[in-house]
């Protein structure tokens, strides 16, 4: 049957993301161990790649090898990243579509959604969001070369310049909100790219400023989940350096396996952490996505369940117990004019 | 409203008064409704405490994710205010460690103080805790689920021998605590300067200096975090999970500390401390558990013996840790015992 959607409290996003989070959690488990187990064990190694060229700069300092090996390690980084980038917005779409399918009260399995995710959609989000950093990037370049012009002609236009780059930033900010619910619709409605940004700015017309501080607060909130996890796991990788480095006598080099462990820490680290976003990130975009389209009547509108009388019983939490008051769907309540 | 997924959602309990596990099902009407009443279990607190007004409550949300996002938002404030209020004493304390010292009075003796990186460390420890940390939370309780804070979190009269066998087992505790503290430092060669720098910050070289670091490292964590972990956490998550949310309070309590060196024996502290809470249906004991292992780490600072060359915490010797882990069982069965629940007497 398809479920009601209303328009949602700030609350009500934060209950629903945790509560579908739960749900969903071996599903969409699944779906980000299998389009990021793989490249984030890539980018580890890459990062791994690029911190070793770094430490090797020590023993060939002054010389054209250790250059190459940095700017090798670099070129190394970029081409894992760039896998796990995919990797990353693959889980992405799969598990936005788990959750949207929940949302909606429809049915749809693991395997449906890691077979829609390895499809156009894929290549859409793709071209969406080399287009949003590009764009991005154009904003903070432009305003960079602004300043690097006018602080040519003079120190007093150089500062003032400064304040283009904030402008630029403020005008980024801006857009990236304003397009923050494209990827969830090319995932959902698998619509082009263009269309897809189109549609955002028009479903966060008039909302501009709750979105911005719900995907704040929420993004402060999960960072902060994921270093909770990744501290102790980074510490784990680089116990053995650690251990050098605590042995050395003063003056001398630093052993070379230092970068090395560095790098894989921070590398088992980043990959952990986009796992982790992977799980809950996906979920609140959808969840907004919903509410945004409520907001916008594209869903009809059905008057909230009159508020209980009396005072509330804190045993309604207490599952199985007879005394819930707010039932999650007013559909199953006979008194209910949903059908 | 949102329809659930039959399909999705997670299996009915088994047994009606068991929780559902951090599955967090919708309920919907494949939940079971019993006829008869949930069987009576003390450590599974159904009674009101006093009349819930909350906003969460009233707009019928999850009580676990009011302390997921509880505890992560209150997390987000502290660790990021800690932070700039730490920044911001370290630059007041290297200005006034520049300013010349021919000053008397009062002022000099402020200005000495400020002197010593430690004092803005307490003093923003101190301010984050209580204004940081305690007042959130007890913001969030208010406004999510009650007026009456104090019931909520249990912040309610218990046995002073309830009291006073929790500090004991904290005691107890400790000599294992010492251990892997120990442990990690042999093994990782951490040299003397690392704990060198703990005791810069947290000893104490006079008595005045200790008081107040009594105040400031075990009287104030013994409030703050308690509400927030126990208080707030973990009687929420017993609400959905059960004696669970004392291994998930205590881990979480572990990780937040970001001292990875310190985390299994921060764990077991907040173990110790949450089993006493879920056991008293009170706050105070697992206060009289936090106090006492801060206080004797602070003790243990204050009272080594100044040739101590390397360590700044006592060896634990394994004689020491039998007769404590003996002893830690013996305590933990008489808690067990005091807290038990009575039979009500047949009319």
């Amino acid at each position: 049957m398809e479920a009601v959607i209303q328009p949602m409290e700030l609350g009500d996003i934060f209950d629903r993301t945790f509560r579908l989070a739960g749900r969903l959690f071996k599903q969409n488990i699944i779906v980000v161990l299998t389009f990021l187990a793989v490249p984030g064990l890539v980018l580890a190694w890459g990062l791994h790649y690029f911190y070793s060229g770094i430490g090797s700069v020590n023993g060939a300092a002054g010389s054209s090898d250790g250059f190459i090996s940095v700017m090798t390690g670099l070129l190394v980084l970029m081409i894992t990243g760039g896998v796990a980038a995919v990797g990353y917005l693959g889980a992405q779409i799969g598990v936005s579509r788990l959750a949207c399918a929940a949302i909606k009260g429809e049915t749809m399995t693991w395997q449906d959604a890691v077979d829609e995710a390895f499809s156009a959609r894929l290549v859409k989000t793709i071209g969406l969001m080399l287009l949003l950093y590009l764009t991005l990037v154009a904003l903070i370049c432009g305003a960079a070369i602004i300043i690097g012009i006018l602080s040519a002609i003079s120190r007093i236009l150089g500062l003032i310049g400064i304040l283009l780059l904030f402008g630029a930033v403020a005008v980024g900010l801006f857009l990236w909100i304003r397009w923050s619910v494209a990827a969830t619709t090319i995932a959902w409605e698998n619509r082009g790219v263009i269309e897809s940004l189109d549609r955002s700015k028009h479903l966060i017309a008039g909302s501009w400023w709750r979105i911005f501080g719900i995907l704040i607060l929420l993004g402060l909130v999960i960072q902060f989940a994921a270093t909770l996890v990744a501290t102790p796991v980074m510490f784990i990788f680089i116990l053995g350096s650690l251990r050098d480095i605590f042995s050395l006598r003063a003056g001398a080099p630093p052993p070379p396996g230092l970068m090395e462990s560095l790098g894989t820490a921070v590398g088992v680290s980043v990959a952990l952490t986009m796992i982790l976003e992977s799980l809950v990130k996906p979920i609140y975009l959808s969840l907004i996505y919903f509410d945004l389209r409520a907001r916008k009547g594209e869903f009809p509108f059905v008057p909230p369940p009159p508020a209980p009388s009396g005072p509330s019983d804190h045993s309604r939490f207490i599952p199985g117990s007879s005394s819930e008051q707010f039932p999650e769907n007013p559909a199953t309540d006979p008194a209910s004019p949903i059908v | 409203m949102e329809q659930p997924e039959n399909e999705n959602a997670g299996s009915p309990p088994q047994n009606p008064g068991e929780p559902n596990g951090l599955e967090l099902d919708m309920p919907s009407s494949t939940l079971e409704r019993h006829p008869e009443p949930i069987p009576a279990d003390s450590n599974l607190e159904s009674a009101t405490v006093g009349e819930a007004s909350g906003s969460w409550e009233r707009s019928g949300r999850h009580p676990a994710s009011a302390a997921i996002l509880g505890l992560l938002g209150i997390g987000v404030v502290y660790f990021y205010g800690q932070s700039f209020l730490v920044t911001i004493a370290m630059l007041i304390g290297k200005a006034a460690h520049s300013l010349p010292t021919h000053r008397t009075g009062l002022s000099a003796q402020i200005i000495e103080a400020l002197k010593n990186a430690k004092v803005p460390v307490r003093f923003s420890l101190l301010v984050s805790q209580y204004f940081l940390m305690l007042l959130p939370t007890i913001w969030l309780v208010r406004r999510w689920f009650t007026a009456d804070v104090a019931g909520y979190i249990r912040f309610t009269a218990a046995p002073v021998s309830q009291i006073l066998l929790a500090a004991l087992a904290a005691l107890l505790f400790f000599p294992f605590n010492v251990a892997i503290m120990e442990a990690f430092l042999r093994i990782l060669h951490i040299p003397s300067l690392v704990p060198r720098i703990s005791d810069t910050v947290f000893g104490a070289a006079t008595p005045g200096e200790f008081f107040l670091l009594i105040v400031v490292i075990a009287v104030t964590p013994a409030i703050c975090e308690e509400v927030m972990f126990r208080g707030f956490v973990q009687r929420t998550f017993e609400n959905v999970i059960g004696w669970k949310s004392i291994l998930l309070v205590g881990i979480i309590f572990g990780l937040f500390h970001y001292q990875p060196l310190s985390l299994l024996s921060l764990s077991g502290v907040g173990f110790l401390s949450g089993f006493v809470y879920f056991r008293s249906k009170s706050l105070l004991p697992a206060m009289g558990v936090h106090f006492t292992n801060n206080l004797l780490a602070i003790s243990v600072l204050y009272f080594r013996r100044p040739a101590d060359p390397v360590l700044v915490i006592t060896r634990a010797s394994s004689g020491l840790l039998l007769l404590c882990f003996l002893l830690e069982i013996l305590v933990i069965w008489g808690f067990v015992h005091l807290t038990r629940p009575t039979e009500q007497p047949v009319e």
